[in-house]
Parts: C-alpha cells; structure tokens; sequence
C-alpha cells in the first residue's frame, strides 16, 4: 500500500470499453504518465494491488510498473493473467527487471505486451500506440511509430533468391547511415530471420498444414503469386523499423511466447536439431530489437515490425530495455 | 555480407590454427571442416566472424559435438562480438571446447570509429576488460561497447 498515491478507493464503473488501471508502486513517479493517458484516451484507474485486477471488467488494460513489485507479486502476475483472451490484459512497463524473469513470463502466457521504462520515463508514443491497439484493434503498420514525414522502402519477396537480394539491399542501406557495425549487423540478422519465417514457417496450405516450416533451410522455396511477402525498412536517424508482413497469418501468439521460454531458460531444448528451422529464430530476433510487435489477423495475415534504437553505440543498445507486443485482430477466428 | 570461409595454418606446435572468417548461417557447410583429419589440436580463430543467424547456432552446435564425438581437442580464440554473444546466450555453444581469447569491442563516440582489442583469458590472464581505450583514428578515448559485467559471463 502506499498511502501517499492518489486512488481510486471505489472502482468506477465502466462503460463496456477497455479501461485502463495502473498498478505501480509509485504514482508520483508516473503521474504525468497517467495525465497524458488520460487527455489521449479518457479514464485510468489506480489500483493498490493485484487483488483489485478481478473486480475489473475484462476487457481493462492493467498496466503493471514491474520493477517496482515485490518479488512475490511478481510471481503471481503470471498466474493472475491469462492468455486466452477471457481476462483483463496485462501491459506491463519495466526497465530492466522483466528481461531477468522472460523465461518465466513468457513461459506463463501471461506476457503479451511490454514497454520499456527508463530513467526518462516511457516512450510516450509507443505507450499511446500500444494503448491505442489495443483498444481500436487498428493494429497493422510499421508506420504508426514513426513519425508521418519518415517514409519506408519497400520491397516484394517470393522466393530464397529474393529474400538474398532483399538482404543486400537492406545492408547497402544501413551502410551509408553510420550505424555501428554491430547494430548493422543486429538490422541484418533481424531481417533475415524475419524473411526466413516469413518464407518457410508462415505459409499454410486450405487445411492449415504447414507448406514448407520442415524443409532444410538450405534448400529454395517460391511462393504462389498473391502470396508476396511485403518487407519495409524505414530510418528516423534515432530509430531503424523493419518490417515482414505474410499473407497467411497462420502464427500463433502461445507459439512465440513457448519459443521465446524456450530460448530464455537455455535448457537442452534450447536449440531444435530437426531438418527446419532451429527454433531459436524469434529468440535471436528478441535479443536484437529494442522493441518486437507481432500483429496478427488470423488466416489473414501477419505482420512482425522490429525497431533497433541505434541512437547510440551497441553498448547504449543492450543496457535499455525491451519492448514487446503481441497484437491480435479482435474477432479474428 | 560474405559466406563463411575458412583457412587452416599449421602451427609449430603441431596445432593447426582454421581461421574462420564471414557469416554463419545455414550455408556454412561445416561439415567438411569437422571431417578433416589429421593429427594435433584444433583452434579456431573467430574474430572475423562478424553474423550468425538461427540455423547458423545450430550448424555450430552440431560442428562442436562432431568434434567431441571425434574426441578432437579445440580451442576457441578471438572470439568476434557476434560469438561472444552466442557463447552468452545458448547453452553449449562452445561444445568441449575451450575459450582462449576474446575480442573486446570499443566504440569512440567522437569519431564513430569501432576497433576490437585481444584479451587473453587463459590460466593467470587479469581477464580485466579496460573500460576504455585510445581511439586511433581522432585520438579522443573509446568506450568499452558492451556490458563489462556480463560480456565474459560465459566463462564464469
């Protein structure tokens, strides 16, 4: 408990839209944070503590300051939070501590959505954004966190000779940025994991089986026409985007997030030894980003952006936080 | 970005030195490098190994167990960045190996210059990673660009 917060001591009650509480530790902290949520999307709730989330209607936001929960509450979060759509959902805001926790969090379910908090507070954008996806369920486009004048290349990919070029073309880019090499890198190895997903793991035949997720990666495939991968890239000069969107949709969230536990925990499972994939692609992705959004419209499509803060050397890089998104069209079947 | 390639030197001590240098990805054949015979310990120089993608860790992981079932002795030296961070992150990366040298990355914020420095870490090495050094280029003073506490956390 702390007395000095100001809250709610009566939930208010809701108008069947996605509301939004805040669970943190300290209000003070992220007062401005919560003025500015509620001037962009109207109310926001304090809660004192986890036992308050059942009284919530299911639809509510309830974002969670990790770092600043005691040990035990952490731990519950992953029961208190369920993955399939029935409860509250959870967003939590976390420095440094939740990338201690992945193998758990991301092994519960539980975790669909995280945004990084620093000495300077949150992205404001990349909250709204959030905040605004999850609650419009307009959720496809790199571009919503870029500013309107940055403008994305993009490219059609149908085949493993493409996926090649694209890479390339992608590694010319970011040379003449003056990007450090090994953030260079980071972009490449992010857009060929992306591209190989998108090429062999997402496409499906009618009946849902997998097309091509067990054939050696060594080996070329060529997608149907009307099956394009669209591939973008786009540069702020503080933020590099990437993008691979398939028209198949056929991944799901529980399957990154057992994926990305698997990668965490470094267990012998760690790496698959099959003749597909390794396994430890969405993992490889995660530690390269600063920011992974995974948008999905079942049998529709699938989107997954990537942002690498590059405003600084790779040291800046891996000393921030992470963000993650898993967003699904509502309704979608 | 270039494919894995790979050269093999012979030391005096009747060990050969396979200086690998590009990419390893799942078009690293390194199949052909676990079949070569001959006699004596193996090391593999990895500093111009600068990607490794997802299929590229599990070709890897496949090659050092190849060379354990082989009962092959090797060693790994100058470990690039872009390995040291595999060797952090996925569980016996290094096989039975063991790790001789890594490179340390440094990053001169003035000029943008980036340069990598030996560190031994070897039996009575100091393994003490300088936060910062001399950039060549501008003379200004480099950043350690990684973590100190956990760069070399593989080998704790």
């Amino acid at each position: 408990m702390h007395p000095a917060s100001p809250r709610s001591s009566v939930l208010p009650v809701f108008d069947g839209g996605k509301s939004i509480a805040f669970l943190s530790g300290d209000a003070e902290e992220l007062a401005e944070l919560v003025r500015g949520l509620r001037r962009a999307i109207g109310e926001v709730i304090l809660l004192d503590s986890l036992e308050q989330v059942g009284s919530l209607p299911p639809a509510s936001l309830v974002a969670v300051h990790y770092d600043t929960r005691m040990p035990a509450e952490r731990a519950r979060l992953a029961t208190e939070f369920t993955a399939d759509g029935h409860g509250p959902t959870l967003l939590l805001l976390s420095e440094k501590r939740a990338k201690h926790d992945f193998a758990q969090l991301f092994g519960s379910h539980a975790l669909t959505n995280m945004v990084v908090i620093n000495g300077s507070g949150v992205n404001d954008n990349d909250l709204l954004v959030t905040v605004q996806k999850l609650r419009n369920g307009d959720i496809f486009g790199m571009r919503k966190y870029f500013a309107p004048t940055v403008s994305a290349h993009t490219l059609r990919v149908t085949t493993t000779a493409e996926k090649n070029w694209a890479l390339n073309t992608i590694t010319e880019f970011v040379g003449v940025l003056g990007i450090p090499n090994r953030l260079r890198m980071l972009i490449r190895n992010v857009a060929d994991e992306y591209l190989i997903n998108a090429l062999y793991n997402a496409p499906v035949g009618p009946d849902g089986t997998r097309l091509y997720s067990s054939r050696p990666r060594t080996q070329s495939v060529a997608l149907e026409p009307g099956q394009e991968i669209e591939f973008q890239f786009c540069y702020d000069g503080h933020r590099f985007g990437i993008s691979a969107t398939d028209p198949f949709g056929s991944l799901e969230p529980k399957q990154v997030q057992d994926y990305l536990a698997k990668g965490f925990r470094a267990g012998t499972d760690q790496v698959s030894e099959g003749t597909g994939g390794a396994g430890l692609g969405f993992f490889q992705i995660l530690d390269s980003l600063s920011h992974l959004i995974i948008n999905l419209d079942r049998g529709v499509r699938t989107e997954m952006i990537g942002l690498i803060d590059v405003s600084g050397g790779y040291r800046n890089f891996t000393e921030a936080g992470k963000s993650f998104n898993i967003f699904v069209t509502p309704g979608s079947a | 970005m270039k494919n894995l390639q790979w050269k093999v030197e012979q030391l005096p001590d009747e060990k050969r030195l396979v200086v690998l240098t590009g990419a390893i990805t799942e078009d690293a054949d390194l199949r052909t490098l676990a079949a070569m015979d001959g006699p004596g310990e193996l090391a593999f120089d990895l500093a111009g190994v600068d990607q490794i993608n997802s299929c590229g860790v599990r070709e890897w992981i496949l090659f050092v167990r190849k060379l354990a079932d082989a009962e092959r002795t090797f060693e790994l030296v100058r470990c690039s960045p872009a390995i040291v961070r595999q060797l952090n992150t996925i569980a016996n990366f290094r096989g039975s190996g063991s790790v001789r040298s890594v490179m340390l990355p440094y990053y001169c914020p003035s000029c943008r210059n980036e340069v990598h420095h030996p560190l031994e870490l070897g039996p009575g090495a100091s393994k003490e990673i300088p936060e910062d050094a001399p950039c060549p280029k501008c003379g200004g003073t480099m950043e350690f660009d990684d973590m100190p506490a956990t760069y070399g956390s593989f080998s704790s």
